[in-house]
């Protein structure tokens, strides 16, 4: 018991700091909030049962971002097609805080599902590249590496992900006269 | 003249691009790069999408809810009592799933 509460305590002092990280994964693999829970939890549980066998990483996030990965991807698959059942309304009174603000964080909430809607009508590949390199800050090598592919391949999804966000939300970008 | 860095070469608007607003081309290359952009339109198109791209792939970022890391926290705990090398007391959290779908979860 000793020995376990030992490794139990430096495996969550090792990983804890990294659950944003595994959540919004795990929130790019899967659609509601419930069956995202469990992936992250199911993440960690398999992390730990790894890590008590002396399966120790040079780095957590890539790893825990690895683990999440191939967890959505071989127990979680199905569940990525079931919708979220957050609405919209919901986020904008979840998100209230004064009547002044209510316009404003409306529109902030409506661009937010876009935002979402827009991610997940990405092709996955792409969806993972932008999650693993612009949202959870690893480099693209180690996004390579998580995604068990070449690192131009990720450079090349990464880059196709990024300008279809920015081409199906934003404005027109600036003339190229504008430099 | 500047000289295009041999690992530029062959020009690759998406794939350059990609590196630069990545942060991920070192001095010489950025430099050479930078240099790069004032005559080549494709690329300085490239680069203003894809920094548009990367700011709202990045605005989708979210804190994990705090209920979540304390489930995590006695899921990790509950795991680390049972018996390494025998059967280990499954989580009371992971059999939520299970119970939702009607006992054909994963």
């Amino acid at each position: 018991m000793g020995a376990d509460t030992t490794e139990n305590e430096a495996f969550l002092r090792a990983t804890m700091g990294s659950m944003d990280l595994v959540y919004n994964v795990a929130r790019r693999m899967v659609r509601r909030r419930e069956d995202v829970e469990d992936l992250v939890q199911e993440t960690y549980l398999a992390a730990f049962r790894a890590w008590r066998g002396h399966r120790r990483p040079e780095r957590v996030e890539p790893w825990l971002a690895t683990i999440c990965l191939n967890l959505a991807r071989s127990r979680f698959r199905r569940l990525s097609v079931r919708p979220e059942e957050v609405t919209l309304g919901q986020t904008v009174e979840a998100t209230r805080t004064a009547p002044d603000d209510t316009e404003r964080e409306a529109l902030a909430a409506v661009e937010r599902e876009e935002l979402y809607r827009a991610m997940w009508d990405l092709p996955e590949e792409q969806r993972v590249a932008i999650t693993l390199v612009d949202l959870s800050g690893l480099t693209t090598a180690e996004a390579a590496e998580v995604m068990r592919t070449p690192r131009g391949t990720v450079l090349s999804r990464l880059h196709r992900g990024r300008r279809a966000l920015a081409v199906l939300l934003a404005d027109p970008i600036p003339e190229v006269t504008d430099r | 003249m500047t000289r295009t860095p041999q690992r530029m070469r062959p020009h690759d608007p998406e794939r350059n691009a990609a590196e630069y607003v990545s942060g991920e081309l070192p001095g010489r290359t950025r430099r050479w790069f930078e240099s790069h952009l004032l005559d080549c339109e494709d690329c300085w198109r490239e680069v203003l999408l894809g920094r548009l791209g990367r700011r709202l792939g990045g605005d989708v970022r979210e804190l994990a809810p705090a209920g979540l890391r304390d489930r995590v926290r006695t899921t990790v705990e509950v795991e680390a009592q049972a018996d390494p090398s025998g059967d280990r007391i499954r989580s009371p959290w992971l059999g939520r799933r299970r119970r939702h779908a009607g006992g054909n979860g994963p």
